[in-house]
């Protein structure tokens, strides 16, 4: 069976062929390691994720390795790779990974897990780590996920936490080494691993936990096995690798631009985002790289629109600098520049004129709650005199349609915060029949986006309880009836997925047994709603005896072990318990460019970081 | 690059056709992809070409024809607009060195027909199924020979059936080492375009080959050629 022929029997066969322009190709023979890059969701989603070609990039310069990507085949492609007994292959060679050396998933969201799983069946490859031998690939893992990995420790070898770009080719320099000089079994090799400053592996602690089913302890093997895994970062981003030749897909994917990584971190402090809080400290890179870099992007690419990444783009203390110097070139050569993630208090006239993403289409801001004193909980320190502001500005240029993000569910949560939301709207249509210069020939609208609050692991909220899904379900009708106005529109998806992402996101170990019963019963492609079955998840966390109420909707102890304190993302419990507090009575705190609080991600040094304001 | 004593710049926009194939991974891509992809190659390039004017401007493509998923093709045509007066062989270059593997650029040139010459196109399809045999062959060119080929077109107002046999101009089977082997010409001009993916379905109904189960039926489809009304060679 021909992969053409298979090729020719599905949709968007431009997902599986492979061989676009910029895709690295080496002798099989020529090289010592061959890995497999895994990313757990369809081509197109893959393909716009930056730190897989940042990684790709990183790990291909090294000439003894080989990094090949691999997808998780759409549901009608595993079909027929199932009916024709085909294994999960890689991309740029087709081989099948169940003969690679490692095989690596960057896990970016919880609802991802099955696909993984999924993935890992496909190949061939026994699920659990305990099942493998030696004559399996290391399976590793990365990404956002591995901040709290328990869930899915049992079917991993070890995960990368943290930014992976030294620590993936010091890990495969010890493989290499190992295998060279005849010393490789895989326990030595994990062994060995586990002294890697940011290598976490799974089966050298023990896990117990108390009667109430909470964590008792987790306790490294040996001695040599630290006790906690600091996570890694690159110090000076400058100097950091950054891939000006990708993979540029045929067929249309997520983001079909140029993604520039302008800082990483975030100085803001939000108590619901993980983002902000596992990617500090911030360190930003120079004006004058970023420019450099861009330009080879789009001479090597053919792409015509800039995106310039990061966590709150107008926080990056040479935004000028950086638009002005990209300017110089990128009108004459019809190449847009967009800002994503732009903060409501830092939207200006001068920066409209020079991005195009905001001269074109709609325009999106997130105020995140309804009411200043919710968002002062939260500490999203923007009011609402920032927001209609920024608003008038858009309405005063022409645009009409306006997105406004927003949660339900966050911790002090009352109704009036919720009817703020609707109030928030209102005021905002206002403010366009306030603007003289608005655009008379279209009406307004207001879109309102809510999105459900999760808990995540590292924040000040990761000890609050998600409200249950009756309550989510009653909060959005709630909101639903505070909209009276035809011109605002109210936008939200059900409640149960967020709640199964809350499950996974402060699970632990136990889990692992919904995943595999979950896997068995042919669940993947959680994120997507034509395969989402909360009713099937229900039975199955029913069947192995979870409570999933236990994880999502508890109140953790202020004492109590974190299943995901293992691992030291830099930024202190007790940093992150005085968040908590400070929520609970509604104070907010400075960002780290105004003063430091003292969140101990310092200690892990950095180049063009905020942190010099932290007094000694 | 460029070398400098072959541009002269002129204040027209200069017509430059550009003949490619589409092979390999490329069938695998929709005529929409491709043309967003033709896009990148043109920028990639650094040809000098007309742009779109409007809000969002980008190098103008015109296409002779489209292509659908999984056929591939020797004769593809792409019209552009210099906006200097640059040598062939130097255009050539320029844009064969950032083609991928799949498109191959065959010839750079200034042409002096439009698309509308344009008539129809010849095919080369081969289908493996294990029914084949010269038997099946003698009856697919009894039916397309006498006609009708009647085919369900879908359109905006719901159904149609249509006869398409008047849209075959040349039509050749034969039975080929168990595989059937067909050469045929089709309309190609823009009202009467017959979409070679068309004429096989109707083999399907009539014939009940090509049933779903790919590991013992499928087809590969090439376009080989365009013609002009005369049945020349479109240039």
């Amino acid at each position: 069976m021909e992969l053409s022929t298979i090729l020719k029997s599905v949709t968007k066969p431009g997902r599986y062929c492979g061989g676009e322009v910029g895709q690295v190709v080496k002798d099989k023979a020529g090289v010592k390691l061959r890995f497999a890059f895994c990313f757990p969701d369809i081509y197109e989603i893959g393909m716009s994720n930056l730190g897989m070609r940042i990684l790709y990039d990183v790990l291909n310069s090294q000439k003894d390795i080989w990094c090949e990507r691999v997808f998780a085949p759409w549901i009608d492609m595993e079909e027929k790779m199932r009916e024709f007994d085909i294994p999960l292959t890689a991309l740029e060679s087709h081989d099948p990974v169940r003969s690679f050396d490692i095989v690596a998933f960057s896990m970016g969201y919880e609802l991802c897990y099955t696909t993984v799983l999924n993935m890992l069946d496909l190949a061939k490859i026994p699920l659990r780590a305990s099942e493998r031998g030696e004559e399996f690939p290391l399976v590793i893992g990365g990404g956002a996920c591995t901040y709290n990995a328990e869930p899915i420790a049992d079917f991993f070898d070890l995960f990368s936490i943290g930014e992976g770009e030294e620590v993936l080719v010091e890990l495969s320099e010890l493989y290499i080494s190992m295998k060279e000089n005849g010393s490789y079994t895989k326990a030595d090799f994990l062994r060995e691993a586990s002294h890697i400053e940011g290598i976490y592996v799974p089966s050298l602690y023990d896990v117990e936990y108390n009667d109430d089913g909470t964590l008792k302890a987790c306790t490294p093997k040996y001695d040599d096995v630290p006790a906690r895994v600091r996570k890694r970062i690159i110090k000076d981003m400058d100097k950091a690798a950054f891939p000006t030749d990708p993979v540029v897909p045929y067929i249309e994917t997520v983001h079909d631009r140029i993604t520039l990584e302008v800082y990483r971190g975030c100085i803001r402090g939000c108590r619901f985002c993980q983002a902000g809080m596992i990617y500090r400290p911030v360190r930003e890179k120079s004006p004058e790289l970023l420019c450099e870099q861009a330009k080879c992007l789009y001479e090597n690419t053919g792409y015509d629109e800039i995106s310039l990444l990061s966590l709150s783009i107008s926080d990056y203390s040479k935004i000028n600098e950086l638009t002005d110097g990209l300017l110089e070139w990128t009108d004459e050569k019809q190449v847009g520049i967009s800002l994503p993630s732009l903060r409501v208090d830092s939207f200006t006239k001068e920066l409209m004129d020079k991005v195009s993403s905001v001269r074109t289409g709609g325009i999106t801001f997130a105020p995140e709650a309804g009411t200043q004193r919710l968002r002062d909980a939260i500490n999203k320190n923007v009011t609402e005199e920032d927001l209609l502001r920024a608003v008038g500005v858009a309405f005063a240029a022409g645009k009409t349609n306006v997105k406004l993000y927003f949660m339900q569910g966050l911790p002090t949560e009352e109704y009036e915060d919720i009817a703020g939301i609707a109030r928030l709207a209102s005021s905002v249509i206002d403010t366009y029949y306030r603007t003289p210069e608005r655009n008379r020939a279209q009406k307004p609208q207001v879109t309102i986006s809510a999105a459900c609050f999760i808990p995540k692991p590292f924040t000040p909220f990761q000890w609050e309880p998600q409200d249950c899904l009756d309550t989510l379900r009653e909060k959005q009708q709630y909101l639903k009836s505070q909209i009276t106005d035809r011109k605002i529109k109210y936008n939200y998806h059900d409640a149960d997925v967020s709640h199964l992402e809350a499950v996974f996101a402060r699970g632990n170990r136990r889990l692992s047994a919904a995943l595999e019963e979950a896997h068995r019963q042919g669940i993947r492609f959680d994120s997507w709603a034509e395969c989402f079955d909360y009713n099937k998840w229900l039975k199955i966390f029913d069947k192995c005896g979870i409570d999933p109420a236990f994880y999502a909707n508890r109140t953790y102890g202020q004492d109590e072990l974190l299943p995901w304190e293992v691992i030291d993302c830099g930024v202190s419990r007790e940093f992150l318990w005085r968040e908590r507090c400070r929520a609970y009575e509604s104070k907010t705190t400075p960002s780290c460019r105004e003063h430091c609080s003292g969140c101990g991600a310092d200690k892990l040094g950095g180049e063009r970081t905020w942190c010099k304001n932290k007094k000694s | 690059m460029v070398q400098e004593q072959k541009i002269v710049k002129t204040p027209e926009r200069i017509p430059l056709r550009i003949k490619f194939a589409k092979r390999g991974n490329l069938q695998y891509i929709s005529h929409l992809d491709l043309v967003r992809n033709f896009t990148r190659y043109i920028i990639r390039s650094k040809l000098p070409v007309w742009y779109t004017e409007g809000f969002h401007p980008i190098p103008k493509l015109t296409f002779a024809t489209s292509l659908s998923v999984g056929a591939e093709s020797e004769c593809e045509f792409l019209d552009v607009k210099l906006l200097e007066l640059i040598e062939p062989s130097v255009i050539k270059k320029m844009l064969s060195d950032v083609m991928p593997n799949g498109l191959e650029i065959l010839d750079a040139y200034f042409p002096n027909t439009k698309f509308t010459d344009i008539a129809t196109s010849s095919y080369k399809i081969r289908i493996h199924t294990e029914n084949a045999s010269s038997e099946l062959c003698d009856s697919i060119r009894k039916y397309v020979n006498e006609g009708p080929i009647l085919i369900v077109k879908k359109t905006k107002s719901g159904e149609r059936e249509i006869d398409i046999k008047e849209r075959i101009s040349a039509f050749d089977i034969s039975f080929d080492n168990g595989n059937i082997a067909i050469s045929c010409t089709l309309s190609a001009d823009n009202a009467n375009f017959l979409n070679p993916e068309l004429l096989i379905s109707a083999l399907k109904a009539r014939f009940g080959i090509l049933s779903g189960d790919i590991s013992k039926e499928h087809y590969t489809i090439l376009r080989t050629n365009l013609l002009t009304s005369e049945g020349r060679a479109f240039r």
